[in-house]
């Protein structure tokens, strides 16, 4: 199965976020780290629905962001990097 | 003007008394840490001279004060000893081997954490803070990024002093409460070239604001300012966005870890409302000019 396929994660309940214009930080209550996010990865995580599929998410953000043309692999890399660091599972 | 106390001896608690065996007790204060109180007790009368001196913006009148957390600051009396400094804060020993060169600076460091671990609704920032005409400007920075030096300046140039190391905010009403302590100038330094201060050559001095300027009362935010020394720079202040503000925030609140996701709302009401800035500096007046215009623009 290609990333593309699986489901959307869900973002844990133990982080935090505020949006601050069009960008957000990320606070997670475990470890105490912040991160902050660019507008695009702001979209992703607002969007994050485990009822979604990773292609239907970057479908999604890409009516957002249409004019960005490697936003496909940024969001693949974002969704990866949430799972990674346990922001979202 | 300092208390003789001798009748405090029986404060001590058992065992101590071997190792300070002088009776007599020397109490200053009551002080206070932007509300929080405290009053520090020694057994060396030049001592309580030096911090009641040294502490003297932090000074409180006595009816003001009601608990009030107690420093002894003991010395062993022993000739030979480099280290014969002990302090305990309210009974409980914080550190036993303090030199005569450094006992006050570590004073100074233990009020400060009494401040940062005091439990209410402020936040306590790291960072100092100045005013002009009415507006609070938080210099938030990392130990020896340069706040305490800036700040001197800033006050010797004709800014209110409110802090150089704890920010106070409240996020309710965003204004920033002062906390008098004395400024930690390093030398050499440039507040050290400019003010040549009177003192035995010591890495780092401790001056009362009210020596080199004016003391602020509780003053509204205005602003944010992360300063950065970079040599050869030619002081410039950048603009930055409200999220890269807040996460950057967050590395100067200690309290977080123990504040967790209440801590963090509390401080993004902050950046919510607040403007935040990077400012690159070499030149200490250009860092003030560009500040007075930061403040005079808004």
């Amino acid at each position: 199965m290609t990333i593309d396929e699986e489901r959307c994660p869900a973002r844990d309940v133990a982080v935090e976020a505020v949006t601050l214009g069009n960008e957000t930080v990320l606070y997670d209550e475990r470890s105490g780290t912040t991160m902050l996010l660019n507008p695009s990865a702001s979209v992703v995580w607002l969007l994050l629905d485990p009822d979604l599929s990773v292609s239907q998410l970057i479908a999604d953000v890409s009516e957002i962001f249409p004019a960005v043309e490697t936003l496909a692999a940024e969001i693949r890399q974002t969704v990866t990097r949430f799972r990674s660091l346990g922001l979202a599972v | 003007m300092t208390d003789s106390l001798p009748g405090v001896t029986d404060s001590l608690r058992e065992g101590k008394n071997v190792r300070f065996p002088n009776p007599q007790r020397f109490r200053t204060g009551p002080f206070a840490a932007a509300g929080v109180p405290f009053s520090v007790e020694t057994n060396r009368e030049k001592f309580a001279a030096q911090v009641e001196d040294q502490f003297r913006d932090l000074k409180v009148p006595p009816c003001d004060v009601a608990e009030v957390a107690m420093f002894e600051v003991l010395h062993d009396d022993h000739p030979s000893d480099e280290h014969p400094w002990g302090v305990w804060l309210n009974s409980e020993p914080r550190e036993s081997t303090v030199s005569d060169d450094y006992v006050l600076a570590y004073l100074l460091w233990e009020v400060t954490q009494l401040l940062f671990e005091h439990s209410d609704d402020r936040l306590h920032l790291h960072g100092a803070a100045v005013a002009l005409e009415g507006s609070a400007v938080v210099l938030a920075g990392h130990s020896h990024a340069g706040k305490s030096t800036l700040a001197g300046w800033l006050t010797y140039r004709g800014w209110g002093f409110l802090t150089d190391e704890v920010a106070v905010i409240d996020p309710a009403d965003l204004v920033v409460h002062p906390f008098w302590r004395p400024i930690g100038v390093r030398r050499p330094g440039p507040l050290d070239d400019e003010l040549h201060f009177e003192a035995p050559d010591e890495s780092e001095l401790l001056v009362p604001a009210s020596s080199i300027g004016c003391l602020a009362s509780a003053t509204p935010l205005k602003a944010i300012v992360f300063p950065e020394y970079a040599q050869g720079s030619n002081g410039s202040l950048q603009s930055i966005s409200p999220a890269a503000g807040l996460a950057e925030l967050t590395s100067h609140f200690p309290a977080l870890a123990a504040t967790g996701r209440e801590g963090f709302r509390r401080l993004a009401a902050v950046a919510r409302s607040t403007p935040t800035y990077k400012l690159t500096l070499d030149d200490l007046d250009d860092a003030e000019r560009q500040l007075r215009q930061l403040v005079v623009r808004q």
